[in-house]
């Protein structure tokens, strides 16, 4: 392009140029759009198989014809429910689960704010020793748990089935992450306004590190939720059993009510997807916070 | 809807911690493990002398002969109690079969007063175990639990349960109805251990289309494993099927083919008459097990469906024609016969399994019940009561129609309902039958064995070499190693 040209020849090919570009663009978004949903395609299948085997009857599954459902029907549901005891389990499990995340982000909260924020001998020695909890695999304290819990007699007690669960190594290790991403220059402001430990921790931390802590909470609630070895263990009254321990119930070896099965797998995973889609948004952002300093 | 858990090869964590504990509870010689109470003089003597049953169909010599006492076994106490005795039962049973156990037992709480039986579902039969020996070491125990059959060594060498032979001694009980090949698989020393309860034992099961197809008598099936070659040629060679045989990397039928060679798995009678020590799976005819696993997979007959834990890809490999045999355990007949009517193209044939000529016979599959040596007196009683209930004639016509397990009893077989099933679903005949007629295995059943799982794991890693193209006998040189360390290390952490 020449100084020379006339101004409408240059106006001219510069919308050109752009509408080069644009459409260059459209092909590129077409592009991507065609690439994720194929992928969705890909990861939903699973949500669809699992929905459309558990809404018909046993008869329809001879072939693959079941994937393309002709009369769906809720009996697998209400089979499921009955069952597998499923009502007085998913109580349980909602109880179960709600106290060991309540327990777990209050005690993570704390433990990391001490991480993060107090200068005390053996600090880093002691946030060591916490990482390496993280290391140990449940199976090798269940047993010596176990035995613990059944010689203070809290077989059949929720207490059984959310004491051991309160502290969780991971979860102080997240939040002092993020705890450590707030600017020092805030918490001297906070005490030049006079706040003590706990009104900084209530007022500026909390709330700075709530996108880890929503994050937490889902892992939390998630990892106690899909528990099944240790409920198993430490109850034998059905009053205390939890979800998981139902689903195992409905399924036996050479079992053929795959639809039950499916449905009961759905009515349990339904309260963690809800879950899942209420934090989510929080849930992206707070598993990398704290991974780059910003 | 049938559990078969039994079969599976490659175990988790729970086993892991089942043994863990095992060897905690017995190598510590921790004071939680005594023997049942008075553990004194009577041998296997006063077992038959009370039944004249309980030692014929062992071969096993009774110097090593487990002691019990009829004692440890008070089966009056029931008389005295006053208020219901509570029993805690903890089964491994789900889906149809926890449906039939309890109705079972709905059934005996509401036919008396003096006993009320509660059932408590403890998920697998691993995960059974391992909560059981937690509590062995201090917790809590229930009255009776269910276990499969490869459980007994552990169970016997968590020193807590009662031999049933003590409540059949002290109770008269007449076990003369009872299929002969169940006392020697329970029995160690002579002694009966526990009370044989879901019963099940592998058969052939063949697409009589397939076999037409390929030019066989649908009505001839293979009755022993050159057959099975032999046949399996045939239809791949004519295409009947594009694999003629479904095979999973399973321990179990290695072990039935040992047996019916008249072999032993492990030595001292496969662990009946002492502990054992080594793996004998080198015998000849092992070695021509070994051999025509080679030759199967070698030549294209075989679709390997890996460890099939469910045990169901190797049925379904039949019902989609992918093959047109394949092994599998009787308990999956009832889920087979229900399903057949969507697979109009099969024409199912049941047939016993086939295996290695020799003078040994089939061993008993499933599992059993144990009583408590910790419970109290009353309790034992209560248990042992709802236990004759289960193996009662009518209990187990019932349990065989719910569940399709095989019936304990033998006069089972006479009852009209049971003819009935048989007529239309000829294949629980078949089983039963195999059950029965069969000879007496070396050491009378199934090997004993502490760590099974172990032992199991490596015939199946044998298996699977000889699949991925490991000359047959450097693989069982594999496996004989492999058990034979797994032997090894569990008497050594229990200082046996």
């Amino acid at each position: 392009m020449t100084a020379t040209a006339p101004r409408r020849v240059r106006a001219h090919r510069r919308r050109r140029e752009l509408g080069r570009y644009a459409s260059h663009r459209r092909g590129r978004v077409l592009g991507r759009y065609a690439v994720l949903t194929a992928v969705a395609v890909v990861v939903l299948f699973p949500v669809y198989t699992a929905v459309v085997v558990a809404m018909q009857p046993l008869a329809a599954f001879t072939d693959l014809g079941v994937l393309v459902p002709r009369h769906l029907t809720l009996r697998p549901f209400i089979e499921a429910f009955g069952n597998g005891h499923l009502g007085r389990y998913l109580v349980n499990s909602f109880v179960v689960s709600t106290a060991i995340t309540i327990g777990q982000v209050t005690t993570s909260i704390l433990a990391a704010y001490a991480f993060a924020f107090l200068r005390f001998r053996g600090r880093s020695v002691l946030f060591v020793v916490f990482l390496a909890t993280l290391m140990i695999p449940t199976e090798v304290t269940i047993v010596a748990n176990f035995e613990t819990v059944q010689r203070w007699h809290w077989t059949d007690t929720y207490a059984a089935l959310v004491v051991p669960f309160l502290a969780f190594g991971f979860g102080t290790f997240l939040l002092r992450q993020a705890f450590l991403g707030i600017p020092r220059e805030l918490s001297d402001a906070a005490l030049v306004d006079g706040y003590g430990h706990f009104g900084f921790l209530t007022k500026v931390a909390v709330p700075l590190a709530r996108p880890s802590i929503a994050a937490l909470t889902v892992f939390s609630f998630l990892g106690a939720w899909n528990q099944y070895l240790w409920p198993l263990l430490v109850t034998n009254n059905d009053r205390y059993r939890t979800v998981q321990i139902g689903l195992k119930q409905l399924a036996g070896t050479n079992s053929v009510t795959f639809n039950v099965v499916m449905a009961g797998t759905l009515i349990a995973a339904l309260p963690i997807v809800v879950l899942l889609v209420f934090f989510e948004r929080h849930l992206v952002r707070g598993l990398t916070a704290g991974a780059v300093k910003g | 809807m049938f559990e078969r858990q039994g079969r599976r090869a490659g175990r988790g964590v729970t086993t892991l911690a089942a043994m863990a504990m095992i060897m905690a509870a017995c190598g510590g010689g921790s004071s939680s493990a005594k023997a049942p109470s008075g553990a004194s003089a009577s041998g296997t003597g006063s077992a038959s002398g009370g039944t004249g049953s309980v030692s014929e169909t062992t071969v096993a010599p009774t110097t090593t002969a487990l002691k019990f006492d009829p004692k440890s076994c008070p089966v009056k106490a029931l008389d005295s109690a006053k208020a219901p005795v509570p029993v805690t039962f903890w089964h491994a049973m789900s889906e149809a079969n926890e449906k039939a156990l309890a109705a079972l037992t709905d059934k005996y709480n509401a036919s008396q007063q003096k006993v009320k039986v509660t059932l408590q579902y403890q998920g697998t039969y691993d995960e059974t175990l391992t909560k059981y020996v937690a509590g062995v070491r201090g917790g809590e125990l229930p009255t009776m639990v269910q276990m499969e059959e490869t459980a007994m060594q552990v169970m016997l060498d968590s020193k807590s349960t009662v031999p049933i032979a003590a409540c059949i001694a002290a109770d008269n009980y007449d076990t003369t109805d009872f299929s002969k090949a169940l006392f020697g698989q329970y029995s160690v020393g002579g002694v009966l251990v526990t009370m044989p309860f879901q019963l099940s034992n592998p058969v052939l099961y063949y697409n009589k289309a397939a076999f037409r197809r390929a030019g066989l008598d649908p009505e001839k099936p293979p009755t022993t494993l050159g057959e099975v070659l032999e046949a399996s040629r045939k239809i791949v060679a004519s295409k009947a099927t594009p694999k003629a045989f479904s095979m999973q990397g399973q321990a179990w039928y290695l072990e039935q083919w040992t047996s019916m060679a008249g072999e032993s798995v492990v030595d001292n009678n496969n662990g009946r008459s002492g502990r054992a020590t080594k793996a004998l799976l080198d015998g000849r005819e092992m070695t021509d097990v070994f051999q025509w696993i080679e030759s199967m997979t070698k030549e294209g007959l075989v679709k390997y469906v890996g460890r099939d834990e469910k045990l169901t890809d190797a049925l379904v490999a039949v019902a989609t024609e992918d093959v047109a045999m394949t092994v599998s355990t009787s308990a999956a007949l009832g889920t087979i016969y229900a399903q057949l009517p969507a697979f109009p193209k099969i024409e199912l044939g049941v047939a016993p399994l086939p295996g290695p000529s020799g003078a040994g016979g089939i061993t008993v599959g499933g599992g059993s019940l144990y009583l408590s040596s910790k419970a109290s007196d009353e309790q034992k009683a209560a248990a042992w009561d709802y236990m004759k209930f289960l193996s009662s004639v009518d209990s187990q016509v019932a349990w065989h129609l719910g569940t399709g397990y095989i019936p304990t009893r033998i006069s089972a077989a006479g009852r009209p309902e049971v003819q009935t099933l048989w007529q239309t679903k000829p294949g629980f005949k078949v089983a039963y039958d195999q059950l029965n007629k069969a000879a007496t295995p070396p050491g009378g059943g199934g090997p004993a064995i502490g760590d099974y799982v172990g032992v199991r794991n490596a015939i199946v890693a044998g298996i699977e070499a000889i699949v991925n193209g490991t000359p047959a006998v450097s693989a069982q040189k594999q496996v004989l190693d492999g058990a034979n360390k797994a032997i090894a290390d569990y008497n050594k952490r229990i200082g046996a």
